[in-house]
Protein backbone atom coordinates (compact mmCIF):
# COMPACT_ATOMS: atom_id res chain seq x y z
CA UNK A 1 0.00 0.00 0.00
CA UNK A 2 0.93 3.63 -0.63
CA UNK A 3 1.77 5.65 2.38
CA UNK A 4 1.27 9.24 1.40
CA UNK A 5 2.72 12.27 2.96
CA UNK A 6 -0.20 13.11 5.34
CA UNK A 7 -0.39 10.08 6.63
CA UNK A 8 3.26 9.51 7.57
CA UNK A 9 2.91 12.69 9.02
CA UNK A 10 -0.03 11.37 11.19
CA UNK A 11 1.79 8.70 12.27
CA UNK A 12 4.62 10.85 13.20
CA UNK A 13 2.84 12.68 15.21
CA UNK A 14 0.91 9.95 16.90
CA UNK A 15 -2.33 10.83 15.39
CA UNK A 16 -3.56 7.48 13.75
CA UNK A 17 -5.22 4.34 15.29
CA UNK A 18 -3.92 0.44 16.02
CA UNK A 19 -4.69 -0.36 12.47
CA UNK A 20 -3.48 2.46 10.16
CA UNK A 21 -0.06 2.38 12.78
CA UNK A 22 0.81 -0.67 11.83
CA UNK A 23 0.37 -0.36 8.29
CA UNK A 24 2.71 2.31 8.22
CA UNK A 25 4.95 0.77 10.41
CA UNK A 26 5.14 -2.40 7.97
CA UNK A 27 5.44 0.24 4.82
CA UNK A 28 8.16 2.00 7.11
CA UNK A 29 9.88 -1.46 7.19
CA UNK A 30 9.86 -2.35 3.89
CA UNK A 31 10.86 1.47 2.38
CA UNK A 32 13.75 2.73 3.50
CA UNK A 33 12.60 6.45 1.52
CA UNK A 34 9.65 6.42 3.99
CA UNK A 35 12.13 5.72 6.79
CA UNK A 36 13.91 8.87 5.86
CA UNK A 37 11.26 10.81 5.71
CA UNK A 38 10.17 9.84 8.79
CA UNK A 39 13.63 10.62 10.45
CA UNK A 40 13.41 14.00 9.03
CA UNK A 41 10.28 14.70 10.07
CA UNK A 42 11.36 13.75 13.62
CA UNK A 43 14.51 16.25 13.01
CA UNK A 44 12.69 19.38 11.92
CA UNK A 45 9.97 19.31 15.31
CA UNK A 46 12.96 18.81 17.31
CA UNK A 47 14.92 21.39 15.57
CA UNK A 48 11.80 23.57 16.21
CA UNK A 49 10.91 22.55 19.66
CA UNK A 50 14.34 23.24 20.97
CA UNK A 51 14.39 26.67 18.67
CA UNK A 52 11.19 27.53 20.82
CA UNK A 53 12.08 26.39 23.86
CA UNK A 54 14.07 29.24 25.35
CA UNK A 55 11.26 31.33 25.15
CA UNK A 56 8.97 28.99 27.58
CA UNK A 57 11.85 28.56 30.07
CA UNK A 58 12.94 32.34 30.09
CA UNK A 59 11.47 34.06 33.07
CA UNK A 60 8.07 35.67 32.77
CA UNK A 61 7.72 39.31 32.63
CA UNK A 62 6.18 40.92 35.26
CA UNK A 63 4.34 43.00 33.44
CA UNK A 64 2.11 39.82 32.34
CA UNK A 65 1.96 38.26 35.85
CA UNK A 66 0.40 42.11 36.84
CA UNK A 67 -1.88 41.81 34.25
CA UNK A 68 -3.23 38.09 35.82
CA UNK A 69 -3.27 39.33 39.42
CA UNK A 70 -4.32 42.06 39.19
CA UNK A 71 -7.80 42.86 37.61
CA UNK A 72 -8.01 46.25 39.34
CA UNK A 73 -5.14 47.51 36.98
CA UNK A 74 -7.00 46.70 34.19
CA UNK A 75 -7.87 49.71 31.65
CA UNK A 76 -11.43 50.65 31.61
CA UNK A 77 -13.00 50.24 28.25
CA UNK A 78 -12.09 48.36 25.41
CA UNK A 79 -7.87 47.19 25.22
CA UNK A 80 -6.67 46.13 22.20
CA UNK A 81 -2.97 45.43 21.21
CA UNK A 82 -2.53 48.72 19.55
CA UNK A 83 -2.98 50.16 23.49
CA UNK A 84 -0.57 47.49 24.61
CA UNK A 85 2.17 48.26 22.17
CA UNK A 86 1.58 52.15 22.88
CA UNK A 87 1.52 51.80 26.47
CA UNK A 88 5.40 49.73 25.82
CA UNK A 89 6.50 52.44 23.48
CA UNK A 90 5.56 54.97 25.87
CA UNK A 91 7.39 53.75 28.79
CA UNK A 92 10.68 52.88 26.35
CA UNK A 93 11.11 56.59 25.32
CA UNK A 94 10.56 57.52 29.23
CA UNK A 95 13.52 56.28 29.88
CA UNK A 96 16.37 56.49 26.56
CA UNK A 97 18.91 57.80 28.19
CA UNK A 98 18.91 53.70 29.99
CA UNK A 99 19.82 52.54 26.51
CA UNK A 100 21.62 54.82 24.59
CA UNK A 101 24.36 55.61 27.24
CA UNK A 102 24.56 52.30 28.16
CA UNK A 103 25.64 49.27 26.91
CA UNK A 104 23.71 49.37 24.08
CA UNK A 105 26.18 52.79 23.00
CA UNK A 106 29.13 50.81 23.96
CA UNK A 107 28.16 47.98 22.04
CA UNK A 108 27.90 50.08 18.85
CA UNK A 109 31.10 52.16 19.41
CA UNK A 110 33.04 48.36 19.01
CA UNK A 111 30.95 47.28 16.46
CA UNK A 112 31.58 50.48 14.33
CA UNK A 113 35.25 50.33 14.83
CA UNK A 114 35.18 47.55 12.75
CA UNK A 115 32.94 48.80 10.22
CA UNK A 116 35.01 51.94 10.36
CA UNK A 117 38.55 49.39 9.79
CA UNK A 118 36.89 48.40 6.75
CA UNK A 119 36.46 51.78 5.00
CA UNK A 120 39.35 53.77 4.26
CA UNK A 121 40.22 57.08 6.20
CA UNK A 122 37.73 57.92 9.59
CA UNK A 123 35.81 56.11 11.80
CA UNK A 124 32.22 56.29 11.46
CA UNK A 125 32.05 57.93 14.81
CA UNK A 126 34.16 60.83 16.70
CA UNK A 127 33.81 62.60 19.42
CA UNK A 128 33.36 66.86 19.53
CA UNK A 129 32.27 69.02 22.18
CA UNK A 130 31.40 65.77 24.65
CA UNK A 131 28.83 64.97 21.88
CA UNK A 132 29.16 61.92 19.26
CA UNK A 133 29.21 62.92 15.41
CA UNK A 134 29.26 61.36 12.47
CA UNK A 135 32.32 61.17 10.69
CA UNK A 136 33.98 58.84 7.46
CA UNK A 137 31.23 56.91 5.80
CA UNK A 138 28.75 57.74 8.24
CA UNK A 139 29.08 61.56 7.81
CA UNK A 140 29.29 60.93 4.06
CA UNK A 141 26.42 59.47 3.07
CA UNK A 142 24.25 61.34 5.65
CA UNK A 143 25.86 64.40 4.21
CA UNK A 144 24.90 63.73 0.15
CA UNK A 145 22.79 60.52 -0.02
CA UNK A 146 19.01 60.45 -0.08
CA UNK A 147 16.95 58.02 1.47
CA UNK A 148 16.90 54.81 -0.07
CA UNK A 149 19.52 54.82 -2.09
CA UNK A 150 23.07 53.42 -2.28
CA UNK A 151 22.56 51.03 0.25
CA UNK A 152 26.41 50.13 1.57
CA UNK A 153 28.34 50.59 3.88
CA UNK A 154 25.45 52.84 4.88
CA UNK A 155 22.29 53.18 3.86
CA UNK A 156 19.87 56.09 4.91
CA UNK A 157 16.62 55.68 5.42
CA UNK A 158 14.48 58.87 6.11
CA UNK A 159 14.78 61.88 6.73
CA UNK A 160 12.68 64.68 8.92
CA UNK A 161 12.59 67.98 10.73
CA UNK A 162 11.95 68.57 14.51
CA UNK A 163 10.56 70.86 16.45
CA UNK A 164 13.46 72.99 16.38
CA UNK A 165 13.61 73.00 12.50
CA UNK A 166 16.70 70.51 12.34
CA UNK A 167 17.17 67.52 9.74
CA UNK A 168 17.33 64.39 11.17
CA UNK A 169 17.95 61.48 9.28
CA UNK A 170 17.71 57.83 10.30
CA UNK A 171 20.47 55.28 9.08
CA UNK A 172 21.88 51.86 8.86
CA UNK A 173 25.24 50.01 8.68
CA UNK A 174 25.91 46.29 8.36
CA UNK A 175 26.60 46.41 12.53
CA UNK A 176 24.23 49.47 13.86
CA UNK A 177 20.91 51.96 12.92
CA UNK A 178 21.28 55.48 14.28
CA UNK A 179 19.09 58.90 14.18
CA UNK A 180 21.59 61.88 13.58
CA UNK A 181 20.30 65.23 13.58
CA UNK A 182 22.37 68.19 11.83
CA UNK A 183 23.83 70.74 14.87
CA UNK A 184 26.54 73.24 13.73
CA UNK A 185 27.46 71.47 10.26
CA UNK A 186 28.47 68.44 12.11
CA UNK A 187 25.23 65.49 12.40
CA UNK A 188 25.45 64.79 16.04
CA UNK A 189 24.46 61.11 16.49
CA UNK A 190 21.26 61.65 18.60
CA UNK A 191 21.12 57.40 18.94
CA UNK A 192 22.77 54.40 18.01
CA UNK A 193 21.84 50.83 18.19
CA UNK A 194 23.85 48.17 17.52
CA UNK A 195 22.27 45.15 15.45
CA UNK A 196 20.97 46.90 12.31
CA UNK A 197 21.84 43.53 10.56
CA UNK A 198 21.64 40.21 10.58
CA UNK A 199 25.11 38.11 10.12
CA UNK A 200 24.61 37.24 7.03
CA UNK A 201 24.74 40.97 5.80
CA UNK A 202 21.07 41.21 5.31
CA UNK A 203 19.57 44.48 6.52
CA UNK A 204 16.76 43.44 8.86
CA UNK A 205 13.26 44.42 9.38
CA UNK A 206 11.29 47.19 11.11
CA UNK A 207 11.10 45.26 15.08
CA UNK A 208 14.78 45.29 15.37
CA UNK A 209 17.05 47.81 15.91
CA UNK A 210 15.37 49.93 13.16
CA UNK A 211 12.29 49.50 14.92
CA UNK A 212 13.60 51.39 17.69
CA UNK A 213 15.18 54.49 16.27
CA UNK A 214 12.29 54.62 13.92
CA UNK A 215 9.89 55.01 16.62
CA UNK A 216 12.36 57.97 18.15
CA UNK A 217 12.15 59.53 14.61
CA UNK A 218 8.46 59.41 14.62
CA UNK A 219 8.20 60.76 18.23
CA UNK A 220 10.55 63.47 16.67
CA UNK A 221 8.38 64.39 13.71
CA UNK A 222 4.88 62.98 14.06
CA UNK A 223 3.97 64.46 10.52
CA UNK A 224 6.25 61.87 9.32
CA UNK A 225 9.39 62.07 6.82
CA UNK A 226 10.69 64.55 3.98
CA UNK A 227 9.48 63.44 0.55
CA UNK A 228 12.16 63.04 -2.11
CA UNK A 229 11.51 66.51 -3.36
CA UNK A 230 11.98 67.99 0.07
CA UNK A 231 14.96 66.22 0.83
CA UNK A 232 16.80 66.80 -2.06
CA UNK A 233 16.32 70.54 -1.43
CA UNK A 234 17.40 70.21 1.96
CA UNK A 235 20.35 68.46 1.18
CA UNK A 236 21.16 70.80 -2.06
CA UNK A 237 20.89 73.40 0.75
CA UNK A 238 23.57 71.76 3.21
CA UNK A 239 20.97 70.60 5.53
CA UNK A 240 20.74 74.38 6.87
CA UNK B 1 -38.05 23.07 54.99
CA UNK B 2 -35.65 20.76 56.14
CA UNK B 3 -34.12 21.09 52.42
CA UNK B 4 -33.82 24.97 52.86
CA UNK B 5 -31.41 24.30 56.21
CA UNK B 6 -29.47 21.55 54.31
CA UNK B 7 -28.82 24.19 51.43
CA UNK B 8 -27.54 27.19 53.89
CA UNK B 9 -24.42 24.89 54.48
CA UNK B 10 -23.63 24.25 51.00
CA UNK B 11 -23.96 28.19 50.08
CA UNK B 12 -21.48 28.93 52.45
CA UNK B 13 -19.44 26.21 51.24
CA UNK B 14 -20.04 27.28 47.63
CA UNK B 15 -18.97 31.03 48.42
CA UNK B 16 -15.27 29.36 49.63
CA UNK B 17 -15.56 26.93 46.70
CA UNK B 18 -15.86 30.47 44.31
CA UNK B 19 -13.12 31.76 46.04
CA UNK B 20 -10.64 29.12 45.50
CA UNK B 21 -11.88 28.74 41.70
CA UNK B 22 -11.35 32.25 41.00
CA UNK B 23 -7.89 32.28 42.08
CA UNK B 24 -7.51 28.60 40.35
CA UNK B 25 -8.59 30.24 37.00
CA UNK B 26 -5.57 32.83 38.00
CA UNK B 27 -3.26 30.05 39.02
CA UNK B 28 -3.86 28.49 35.75
CA UNK B 29 -3.41 31.38 33.43
CA UNK B 30 -0.10 31.96 35.12
CA UNK B 31 1.29 28.34 35.25
CA UNK B 32 0.27 29.07 30.88
CA UNK B 33 2.09 31.77 30.68
CA UNK B 34 5.64 30.26 29.76
CA UNK B 35 3.46 28.28 26.58
CA UNK B 36 1.55 31.43 25.68
CA UNK B 37 4.70 33.43 25.73
CA UNK B 38 6.22 30.73 23.41
CA UNK B 39 3.20 30.40 20.69
CA UNK B 40 3.12 34.07 21.06
CA UNK B 41 6.56 34.22 19.91
CA UNK B 42 6.11 31.94 17.19
CA UNK B 43 2.84 33.66 15.93
CA UNK B 44 4.69 37.30 16.02
CA UNK B 45 8.13 36.31 14.98
CA UNK B 46 9.43 38.82 18.03
CA UNK B 47 9.65 38.47 21.33
CA UNK B 48 8.66 41.82 22.14
CA UNK B 49 5.18 41.61 20.34
CA UNK B 50 4.57 38.72 21.42
CA UNK B 51 4.67 39.60 24.98
CA UNK B 52 2.36 42.39 23.92
CA UNK B 53 -0.04 39.62 22.21
CA UNK B 54 0.34 37.71 25.54
CA UNK B 55 -0.94 40.80 27.38
CA UNK B 56 -3.61 41.26 25.28
CA UNK B 57 -4.35 37.34 25.17
CA UNK B 58 -4.47 37.58 29.52
CA UNK B 59 -6.28 40.48 29.43
CA UNK B 60 -9.26 39.03 26.90
CA UNK B 61 -9.53 35.88 28.95
CA UNK B 62 -10.03 37.36 32.40
CA UNK B 63 -12.75 40.03 30.65
CA UNK B 64 -14.30 36.32 29.34
CA UNK B 65 -13.79 34.27 32.09
CA UNK B 66 -17.83 33.43 32.56
CA UNK B 67 -17.48 31.88 28.82
CA UNK B 68 -14.55 29.51 30.21
CA UNK B 69 -16.43 26.14 31.43
CA UNK B 70 -14.82 24.68 34.37
CA UNK B 71 -13.41 21.47 33.55
CA UNK B 72 -12.38 21.57 30.12
CA UNK B 73 -9.29 22.53 29.25
CA UNK B 74 -7.62 26.14 29.74
CA UNK B 75 -4.88 26.08 27.72
CA UNK B 76 -6.75 25.43 24.31
CA UNK B 77 -9.23 28.01 25.48
CA UNK B 78 -6.08 30.30 25.89
CA UNK B 79 -4.42 29.31 22.79
CA UNK B 80 -7.57 29.96 20.74
CA UNK B 81 -8.17 33.54 22.45
CA UNK B 82 -5.16 34.32 21.65
CA UNK B 83 -4.97 32.79 17.84
CA UNK B 84 -8.12 34.81 17.00
CA UNK B 85 -6.23 37.95 18.51
CA UNK B 86 -3.54 37.44 16.11
CA UNK B 87 -5.35 37.00 13.21
CA UNK B 88 -7.50 40.57 13.89
CA UNK B 89 -4.15 41.95 14.18
CA UNK B 90 -2.84 40.62 11.28
CA UNK B 91 -6.23 41.94 9.00
CA UNK B 92 -5.54 45.28 10.74
CA UNK B 93 -2.10 45.79 10.25
CA UNK B 94 -2.58 45.15 6.38
CA UNK B 95 -4.90 47.75 6.65
CA UNK B 96 -2.96 49.80 8.40
CA UNK B 97 0.05 49.63 6.47
CA UNK B 98 2.28 53.20 5.85
CA UNK B 99 5.22 54.27 4.45
CA UNK B 100 6.47 56.17 7.43
CA UNK B 101 6.69 53.96 11.07
CA UNK B 102 3.54 53.20 11.60
CA UNK B 103 2.83 51.47 15.45
CA UNK B 104 4.05 48.17 14.53
CA UNK B 105 7.37 48.94 13.20
CA UNK B 106 8.17 51.74 16.20
CA UNK B 107 7.28 48.71 18.33
CA UNK B 108 9.49 50.61 20.72
CA UNK B 109 11.42 47.57 21.96
CA UNK B 110 12.98 48.05 24.80
CA UNK B 111 16.51 46.95 25.44
CA UNK B 112 16.10 43.65 27.20
CA UNK B 113 13.16 42.08 24.69
CA UNK B 114 15.25 43.53 21.86
CA UNK B 115 18.26 41.51 22.83
CA UNK B 116 16.53 38.87 23.23
CA UNK B 117 15.11 38.92 20.24
CA UNK B 118 18.24 39.35 18.37
CA UNK B 119 19.43 36.34 19.58
CA UNK B 120 16.56 34.46 18.75
CA UNK B 121 16.62 34.98 14.50
CA UNK B 122 18.12 32.94 12.76
CA UNK B 123 16.96 30.09 10.12
CA UNK B 124 14.11 28.82 11.97
CA UNK B 125 13.21 32.39 12.22
CA UNK B 126 13.04 33.37 8.94
CA UNK B 127 12.30 29.88 7.47
CA UNK B 128 9.16 30.22 9.86
CA UNK B 129 8.54 33.87 8.50
CA UNK B 130 7.85 32.59 4.98
CA UNK B 131 5.31 30.13 5.77
CA UNK B 132 1.72 31.46 4.51
CA UNK B 133 0.35 32.43 8.52
CA UNK B 134 -2.08 29.14 7.86
CA UNK B 135 0.56 27.14 7.68
CA UNK B 136 2.74 28.46 10.86
CA UNK B 137 0.04 28.55 12.83
CA UNK B 138 -0.59 24.65 12.43
CA UNK B 139 3.43 23.47 12.87
CA UNK B 140 3.92 25.74 15.69
CA UNK B 141 1.00 24.03 17.28
CA UNK B 142 1.36 20.96 16.50
CA UNK B 143 5.10 20.02 16.65
CA UNK B 144 6.33 23.25 18.90
CA UNK B 145 3.11 23.57 21.26
CA UNK B 146 2.51 19.26 21.06
CA UNK B 147 -1.04 19.69 20.62
CA UNK B 148 -2.88 16.82 18.21
CA UNK B 149 -4.29 17.30 15.33
CA UNK B 150 -7.92 17.58 16.80
CA UNK B 151 -7.14 19.59 19.67
CA UNK B 152 -4.92 21.68 17.26
CA UNK B 153 -8.21 21.86 15.22
CA UNK B 154 -10.38 23.31 17.72
CA UNK B 155 -8.14 26.28 18.69
CA UNK B 156 -7.86 27.43 14.95
CA UNK B 157 -11.83 26.47 14.44
CA UNK B 158 -10.88 24.48 11.27
CA UNK B 159 -12.38 20.62 10.17
CA UNK B 160 -9.27 18.60 11.39
CA UNK B 161 -8.52 17.34 7.82
CA UNK B 162 -7.68 21.26 6.63
CA UNK B 163 -5.23 20.87 10.00
CA UNK B 164 -4.25 18.04 8.81
CA UNK B 165 -2.95 19.43 4.94
CA UNK B 166 -1.88 22.57 6.32
CA UNK B 167 0.53 21.25 8.75
CA UNK B 168 2.07 19.10 6.19
CA UNK B 169 2.27 21.78 3.58
CA UNK B 170 3.53 24.03 6.62
CA UNK B 171 6.17 20.76 7.22
CA UNK B 172 7.35 20.23 3.55
CA UNK B 173 7.71 23.99 2.95
CA UNK B 174 9.63 24.53 6.71
CA UNK B 175 11.65 21.70 5.62
CA UNK B 176 12.87 22.71 2.23
CA UNK B 177 13.74 26.28 3.58
CA UNK B 178 16.03 25.22 6.17
CA UNK B 179 17.43 22.40 4.05
CA UNK B 180 18.38 25.57 1.80
CA UNK B 181 19.75 27.39 4.51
Amino acid sequence: MTIDREMLAAYAEGQLDEADRARVEAAIAADPALAGALAAHRALRERLRSHFAPVGEMPVPDRLIDAVRSPAAQRDGPVDLEAVRAERARKARAFPVRWIMGAALAASLALGIGLGSRMTGHGPFGSMGGRLVAEGAVDAALTAQLSGTDPRPVRVLLSLRDADGRYCRVFETEALAGLACRDKDRWGIERLQSGGAQAGGQYRQAGSAVGEIMAAAQALAPEGALDQREETAARDGNWK
Amino acid sequence: MQWMKRLSLPVASQKRKALVLTTGFEDGIVALLPRLRRFAAGLSRNLAEGDDLCQMTVERALKARHQWTEGTRLDSWMYRIMRNLWIDEIRAAQRRRQTFVDEEAGLGVGVAAEQEVRTELGFVDRALAQLPDEQREAVLLVMVEGYGYQEAADIIGCPVGTLSSRFVRGRDALHKLLEGG
